[in-house]
């Protein structure tokens, strides 16, 4: 049977998956905080059969060549741009880090920032309603939230009273974007055993808290635009190579009459 | 005669493999630092019939164009010479620049295999900036921590695919490369030019359609052959 069949469709359904990718990019491209995803390919060469099964004159000296592999990466680290909207419950994070959240399980959530909400409890919560790991009660008389570039939080009365300070919002740095997993609504898991270095905004290139500003997504159709098109190229050859591959079948069935 | 009919199916196991080649090639058309095999008939010692040509394959080592990224880890190499990277014990090279920090601050690729310095050891970045000079010093937060081990060869053909974008070579057959350029936010694409690979499949299943001509031709006298002399026998 043909190799070149089985390496035709790899790389079909590795094209398909590159552009499902891009598809998620574009469909994105308005999301704010959204990272877009980067294609990586790697090639793949299956190695040649084992030495210990087979002996000496069977075994085939070069391996075999087995076509192409797909790897997605979340660019976390590409920062977006920050628009500002002037709305004092908006936040944005400009530079590398990320805000905490308390999962409904338990497990902490990461967050680049959007609208806050003051939750029943008087905790502030990020999106989906979870609350910031911070811990930080807003009381009901406030009126005015005031959030600064190292992430301290003031609120002011109704009473035209001195601002309280309610606590500080501390960010985190992810080491290794490959341990990270991308949930709904602009939230990312990290894995169990990962690492996050905590930071005050401001500090060790955790970036620094924006209010009344959101961060667009990081997509730039510009780009996608031209890596699709590369996709569509690369698809169509190697359906090319997939018909190659028929046709000599066809030759080898046609050798009886 | 049945000699001729094992040099035609030779032909068109020739033809199959040599498309086996491009298929791989054409995969692989948007892969990073991916290298170009090229097909080729091995020398012909056509003593016997046993003894037909087969297709090897070899590397076409030739420089593909880098395309910026922006991603602060993609590296590529301007010149000869491949990264070398640790697998557990085993030393690999490769020119797929495509790293990432993991949790420890070493530099990996994306089956995790460790980017080495010169003189041996992992490279590791501490801080959060780390910049790439063009002769593969590594300024980890200004300060210079370390240099990529960029190295080539002697003789290409001792190197041997182990896979993903990846060499294996003997102890001793490489030597640091001389005059070779390390971009920082740069990716080499892949060499494969989509013109010569579909050249090479319609040649491979022209091939294939000759191999196949031979046996019939074969199968044709034959069956004459029989009919002629069977009819002189009755």
């Amino acid at each position: 049977m043909s190799g070149a069949y089985y390496v035709g469709a790899v790389g079909l359904r590795t094209q398909q998956r590159a552009l499902d990718a891009i598809a998620n990019n574009i469909a994105n491209i308005n999301t704010s905080g959204f990272k877009r995803s980067d294609v990586r390919f790697a090639d793949v060469v299956a190695s040649g059969p084992d030495a210990a099964l087979l002996p000496a004159d069977l075994q085939s000296a070069a391996p075999t060549l087995a076509g192409v592999a797909l790897d997605l990466q979340f660019m976390i680290n590409d920062q977006g741009e920050l628009q500002r909207t002037g709305a004092g419950m908006d936040l944005a994070i400009e530079g590398a880090g990320f805000i905490e959240l308390m999962g409904a399980d338990g497990r902490t959530l990461l967050w680049r920032g959007g609208r806050l909400k003051v939750g029943e409890d008087g905790q502030l919560a990020g999106a989906g309603g979870f609350a910031l790991k911070a811990g930080i009660t807003v009381p009901d008389d406030a009126t005015v939230l005031a959030i600064d570039a190292d992430g301290t939080v003031r609120a002011q009365g109704a009473d035209g009273t001195e601002p309280v300070e309610l606590g500080q919002i501390r960010l985190v740095r992810v080491t290794d974007p490959a341990g990270v997993e991308r949930l709904d609504g602009g939230l990312y898991r990290v894995a169990e055993d990962a690492r996050l270095d905590e930071a005050a905004a401001g500090e060790d290139g955790a970036g620094r808290l924006v209010q009344g500003s959101v961060e667009r997504s990081n997509v730039q159709l510009t780009d996608e635009m031209v890596r699709m098109m590369l996709v569509q190229r690369a698809y169509a050859a190697n359906a090319q190579i997939v018909q190659a591959a028929d046709q000599m079948m066809g030759i080898a069935n046609g050798l009886r009459r | 005669m049945s000699g001729l009919v094992e040099s035609a199916t030779a032909i068109m196991r020739m033809a199959e493999r040599r498309l086996d080649v491009v298929a791989h090639n054409v995969a692989n058309i948007s892969t990073p630092g991916y290298k170009r095999r090229i097909g080729f008939a091995q020398a012909v010692a056509a003593r016997s019939a046993t003894d037909l040509p087969e297709i090897a394959t070899r590397f076409d080592a030739g420089q593909a164009q880098l395309s910026e990224t922006g991603n602060a880890f993609d590296l590529a190499i301007s010149g000869d010479g491949y990264f070398r990277v640790r697998a557990g014990d085993r030393m690999l090279y490769s020119r797929q620049g495509q790293f990432r920090r993991d949790a420890e601050g070493s530099l990996v690729t994306p089956q995790g295999y460790v980017l080495q310095q010169v003189g041996g050891g992992d490279l590791r970045i501490d801080g959060v900036a780390m910049r790439v000079g063009q002769d593969g010093i590594v300024l980890d937060g200004g300060r210079p921590v370390a240099r990529i081990a960029v190295e080539r060869a002697g003789d290409p053909a001792a190197m041997t695919a182990v896979g993903e974008s990846f060499f294996s070579a003997p102890e001793g057959a490489m030597e640091e490369a001389e005059g070779s350029l390390v971009r920082q936010g740069m990716l080499e694409g892949s060499n494969v030019s989509l013109g010569d690979e579909m050249t090479q499949s319609m040649v491979a299943v022209r091939q294939a359609e000759s191999g196949a001509r031979l046996i019939q031709l074969y199968d044709e006298l034959m069956g004459r052959a029989n009919s002629a002399f069977g009819g002189n026998g009755r």
